[in-house]
């Protein structure tokens, strides 16, 4: 398997008033191409920081972050923004949906955010809101929908580009357990069938369960 | 409640911005409310000022009229009412002509005078005398500039030509530049004996003029009675009519009450949208201490307090802020002539304006943020702790419908409304205008929307179709384009109003088909003929006309007849006559008819075939209106009728000008037609000459109403300021969330542009709209105060509104558009 993910001596800090609190500490990770691999810890642990310094939504305070072999503090920002949409799907625990587009043009941000065409998309748009059963609720807004199908047009988004790294933080963390088991269902057939990547940050150990391997945060440090 | 409250005050301190905007809203409002509506008594004070210059304190004035058998008459039977007058002085008036050293002629206004008569009434501050008393005789009082003007000293006599024959005069007084010698660098006052004047004009013992100032102020009406029963065929009056200047300076009041109302407009929806965010931004805390035992009534009154406090606040400082704003309006307000005199101006108000301003702040406060305090008091204490509170409001149906009505409504009630609550209606339908256009904006903003959906993805990508997309149903730029809509509309319709004003001067003096106008005394056929002779004159018109010519059973008079001379007039006036304007000029000769314009038409419900009566120095004469034609000459407020009818029963001997056309440049012509008449007291312009002091005087008065146009778009842009401030606080999420699927820094900047943009042009059209809207409602209010003026548009105009909205919303979204791009995305995503 190839690494398609590595942090190396990783560390983050925050400035709390006039005090260091540091969040990670020397992390050094591995996750392969096909991977579904959950991270898991109390709150405060570091772990949803780990994830966005994964995804480039935040900066080291120093060490590495490889995506699929490129450094990302060497990139710009706008090397950044079309790694996060070609590469990288987020799926957050608040569904972060635009609330004044409706699901077909959330799902499709990232292609257009690509400068590419909403029609060259069209069948790939009817695929991906056929996997996760929108088809029809392609023309309602956020607040016309149900936190699990907000969800799933949050999933829907993160695939439309096919990127080969989703990162999902607490992706259930907002849903009863009847959608957050259909929503973890949808997430282990993405990365079993589409061979994507999934790290996913969880409190939840039924969560944790759909990926094959766990990552443990601790005090800012990865326990195995 | 002591605990709510200092959160409020917190609150307060922490939204700087926002409060300062309330607060500006309300004071200008409250400023400019009371300074329009002491307007009114300022300009009338202006006014009897100016007159008070020359009259002292006389209160009951007694003058000649078309009745009268001579201009003059004796002060004997005023001498019957002695005993009830703290006054009564004969004054006589006349001009001499002075020829300086260089030969230059300068015109001196004599006013004969008993000298202790006029210390009384008037006061006169001599710098200088020198055998004064008795005043007797060539004895001459100048004022210092005049008699600098003239180099003359104390005591040097000066050699002035009445009525044809010279006369040596002394200098035996210079005063200061006070009362009656408070002269506009012009004229030239000077008092004289009043025998001596009245024996120089063949009047001795008599008087042109009789001023007098009862003892009791309660008896003047009653004392006006009596003398006009004496005085039968002279006018008795009131030396100042106020209700006059009072119905002369409301004209002003209109125009300036309008744009209050657009001001007032703009705070309300100010202080509505700031309200709504700040029982937001409550409602946890509010929810808080509800749960844990405060009353409604309680967390109510706290909102209400601080509504209350912005009102109490912003109404103290709008009052001070009028009378700066009333001071300098009434500054505005003053001539050159004004100026040049020295005379400064004093404004007029009193306490209960200064209390209604104040009431109006705390109303206009109260109501406007009471819909977001009831609003937020309804809502469940359950509701408030599970923020079950429904964040995004679904369009209402009701809403569109409500704004067509409105819209129909504005149309149609100033064209249908009675002529005497035109005015009113109007006002309220400015009002019903702004709501209608509010409530109707989502609606046009959606279907601008769809059109720069289309137009966007050529133009800026999809970065552009983001934008547009994010119009739709955002409410701050909803409200932005509610503002921008009515600081332009507002800007829009006094800008309107003064082009068309502007356009009509011009326009009425391409009616004047000739170059110069002259007048000197007596002007009859000799001196036509003479003037005809002059190089550089092409032909001359003797132009015979009556001002204010009263209708006979009625209190209505017509501003300005002229009497047309059939076969010249046409060539000297083109004033759009309907139809066959040759043949219905000749028609007027042959009988007793009139050419009236359409805006008399309107006024006096006549129509064609109908006729006029006037009450002429022979009798009543009625005029059969035979024509109608359109002309801004004398505001719309003339006719034309025959010169000979009009000479007869007028009784005119002379003209009142001669109308001049030259084969040479007129200044030119005006130099030689100067030297032509030597010493003589001439009166002599150029068309070029009339239209520009037409013009200055006209600007002044526009400057004060575009001040106000202004304020109400400077409020505008600062709620725009406000509204990006809060929609980038709103928008903090959804803008990381963009950068979260990957839009980059310079993508999001270039959205907010476009968004901005977009709104800004939005704004800027829907604004036009409005604007067009009420400036179709112009024309009625302007014929409702007899000031008809056809509304002329300007292409520039309606352009530049449409670029200065998105101008305006552009550079306002420069601050948002950097801190966006500066978003840290972690922060803005993670919490709900």
């Amino acid at each position: 398997m190839q690494a398609i993910i590595e942090t190396t001596k990783l560390y983050k800090t925050f400035k709390l008033g006039s005090l260091d609190v540091e969040v990670l500490k020397d992390i050094n990770l591995t996750i392969d191409t096909g991977e579904f691999v959950s991270i898991m810890g109390p709150s405060g642990s570091g772990k949803s920081t780990l994830l966005y310094l994964i995804g480039g939504l935040d900066k080291p305070t120093s060490g590495s972050v490889k995506i699929k072999g490129s450094e990302l503090s060497d990139m710009k920002d706008k090397d950044q923004s079309i790694m996060r949409r070609r590469d990288i799907g987020f799926v957050f625990q608040f569904y972060n949906l635009i609330p004044n587009l409706n699901v077909e043009e959330n799902v499709m941000l990232p292609v257009l955010l690509d400068g590419k065409k909403f029609k060259d998309y069209r069948s790939k748009l009817d695929e991906i809101l056929e996997v996760v059963g929108l088809s029809d609720r392609r023309s309602h807004t956020p607040r016309e929908l149900s936190g699990g199908q907000q969800q799933r047009v949050a999933i829907a988004r993160a695939l439309i580009n096919e990127p080969d790294i989703i990162l999902a933080d607490e992706p259930i963390g907002n849903l009863d357990t009847k959608t957050g088991t259909e929503v973890m269902q949808l997430l282990q057939r993405i990365n079993k069938e589409k061979g994507k990547t999934i790290v996913q940050v969880t409190h939840s150990t039924e969560a944790a369960d759909y990926g094959n391997r766990i990552i443990n945060v601790r005090d800012g440090k990865v326990w195995s | 409640m002591g605990v709510i409250l200092k959160f409020t005050i917190r609150n307060i301190k922490e939204k700087k911005f926002r409060t300062f905007l309330i607060l500006f809203s309300i004071m200008m409002s409250s400023a400019l409310f009371f300074a329009s509506g002491a307007m009114a008594g300022s300009v009338g004070k202006i006014i009897v000022d100016r007159i008070r210059n020359s009259v002292g304190s006389s209160e009951i004035m007694i003058h000649a009229n078309e009745k009268s058998a001579s201009g003059f008459m004796t002060t004997a039977a005023a001498e019957d009412f002695d005993s009830d007058m703290e006054f009564i002085v004969g004054t006589i008036n006349g001009e001499g002509v002075y020829k300086k050293e260089d030969k230059e002629t300068i015109k001196i206004n004599l006013n004969g005078y008993e000298f202790e008569e006029l210390q009384q009434m008037n006061p006169v501050i001599l710098e200088e005398e020198y055998e004064l008393q008795p005043f007797q005789g060539k004895k001459i009082i100048l004022s210092s500039a005049t008699a600098e003007k003239l180099g003359l000293g104390i005591g040097e006599s000066m050699e002035m030509t009445i009525d044809s024959v010279k006369h040596r005069f002394r200098v035996v007084g210079i005063a200061q530049p006070k009362g009656i010698f408070l002269e506009d660098g012009r004229s030239n006052n000077a008092v004289v004996p009043r025998e001596m004047l009245a024996s120089l004009y063949g009047a001795k013992g008599k008087v042109t003029a009789i001023h007098m100032k009862p003892k009791d102020m309660g008896s003047k009406q009653e004392l006006i009675e009596s003398l006009s029963k004496v005085y039968k065929r002279y006018t008795v009056r009131e030396t100042i009519d106020e209700e006059d200047i009072k119905r002369g300076a409301s004209t002003f009041n209109v125009p300036f009450m309008m744009m209050v109302v657009m001001v007032l407009v703009i705070s309300v929806f100010i202080i509505y949208t700031s309200f709504r965010v700040i029982t937001t931004e409550m409602l946890p805390v509010i929810g808080t201490f509800r749960s844990i035992g405060a009353t409604k009534r309680m967390t109510d009154m706290v909102l209400l307090t601080e509504s209350v406090a912005y009102g109490a606040v912003g109404g103290a400082l709008g009052c001070v802020l009028g009378i700066g704003i009333l001071y300098l309006m009434a500054n505005m307000m003053l001539t050159q002539a004004d100026r040049a005199a020295g005379f400064t101006a004093t404004i007029q108000y009193d306490t209960s304006q200064m209390l209604i301003a104040f009431i109006l702040a705390l109303v206009l406060s109260v109501v406007s943020s009471l819909i977001p305090i009831i609003k937020v008091s309804r809502i469940s204490v359950k509701d408030i702790v599970l923020n079950n509170v429904e964040k995004v409001k679904r369009k209402k149906a009701y809403k569109l419908w409500l704004g067509l009505l409105l819209m129909s409504v504005v149309i149609i009630a100033p064209r249908m409304a009675p002529r005497d609550i035109t005015v009113a209606v109007s006002m309220v339908c400015l009002i019903l205008a702004s709501i209608s256009v509010t409530l109707l904006i989502p609606y046009i903003t959606g279907l601008f929307v769809r059109l720069f959906e289309g137009i966007y993805v050529y133009l800026f990508g999809n970065e552009g179709v983001l934008a547009a997309k994010n119009l739709r149903e955002n409410k701050n730029v909803l409200n932005n384009i509610s503002l921008l809509a009515m600081g332009i509309s507002a800007l829009l319709i006094i800008n309107t109003i003064s082009f068309s004003v502007f356009e009509e001067v011009a326009d009425a003096y391409r009616t004047l088909n000739y170059d110069v106008e002259l007048w000197i005394p007596g002007m009859d056929r000799q001196k036509l003929s003479l003037v005809e002779k002059i190089d550089g004159v092409s032909d001359a018109y003797g132009n015979l006309m009556v001002y204010d010519l009263e209708i006979a059973d009625s209190t209505d008079s017509i501003m300005g007849v002229i009497g047309a001379e059939p076969n010249q007039f046409a060539d000297y006036y083109e004033m759009n006559i309907m139809g066959d304007a040759e043949k219905l000029i000749k028609e007027l000769d042959k009988e007793r008819s009139i050419i009236i314009t359409n805006s008399l038409k309107y006024k006096l419900d006549v129509d064609i075939g109908e006729s006029i009566t006037f009450r002429t120095k022979a009798g009543d004469r009625q005029y059969k209106v035979i024509g109608l034609c359109e002309t801004m000459m004398y505001n719309g407020q003339m006719a034309i009728v025959s010169d000979r009818f009009l000479k007869s029963d007028m009784n005119l001997r002379y003209y009142n000008d001669i109308l001049i056309k030259t084969s040479k440049a007129p200044e030119e012509v005006k130099e030689n037609i100067k030297k032509f008449f030597g010493n003589q007291d001439i009166y002599i312009t150029t068309m070029d000459e009339m239209e520009k002091s037409n013009v200055e005087s006209n600007e002044s008065l526009f400057s004060i109403f575009r001040i106000f146009s202004i304020m109400a778009m400077v409020i505008g842009i600062f709620g725009v300021l406000n509204n990006f401030a809060i929609s980038f606080m709103e928008r903090k999420r959804a803008l990381a969330m963009f950068r979260s699927t990957g839009m980059s820094k310079v993508q999001i900047i270039k959205m907010i542009f476009i968004e901005a943009l977009s709104g800004g042009l939005v704004g800027g059209a829907v604004g036009i709209f409005s604007g067009v809207v009420n400036i179709s409602i112009i024309p009625y209010v302007m014929r409702a105060i007899d000031m008809p003026i056809p509304i002329h548009y300007s292409a520039i105009l309606l352009i530049s509104s449409l670029l200065g909205g998105a101008a305006v919303t552009l550079i306002a979204s420069v601050s948002p558009a950097l801190k966006s791009s500066r978003l840290n995305i972690i922060d803005a995503i993670k919490y709900e």
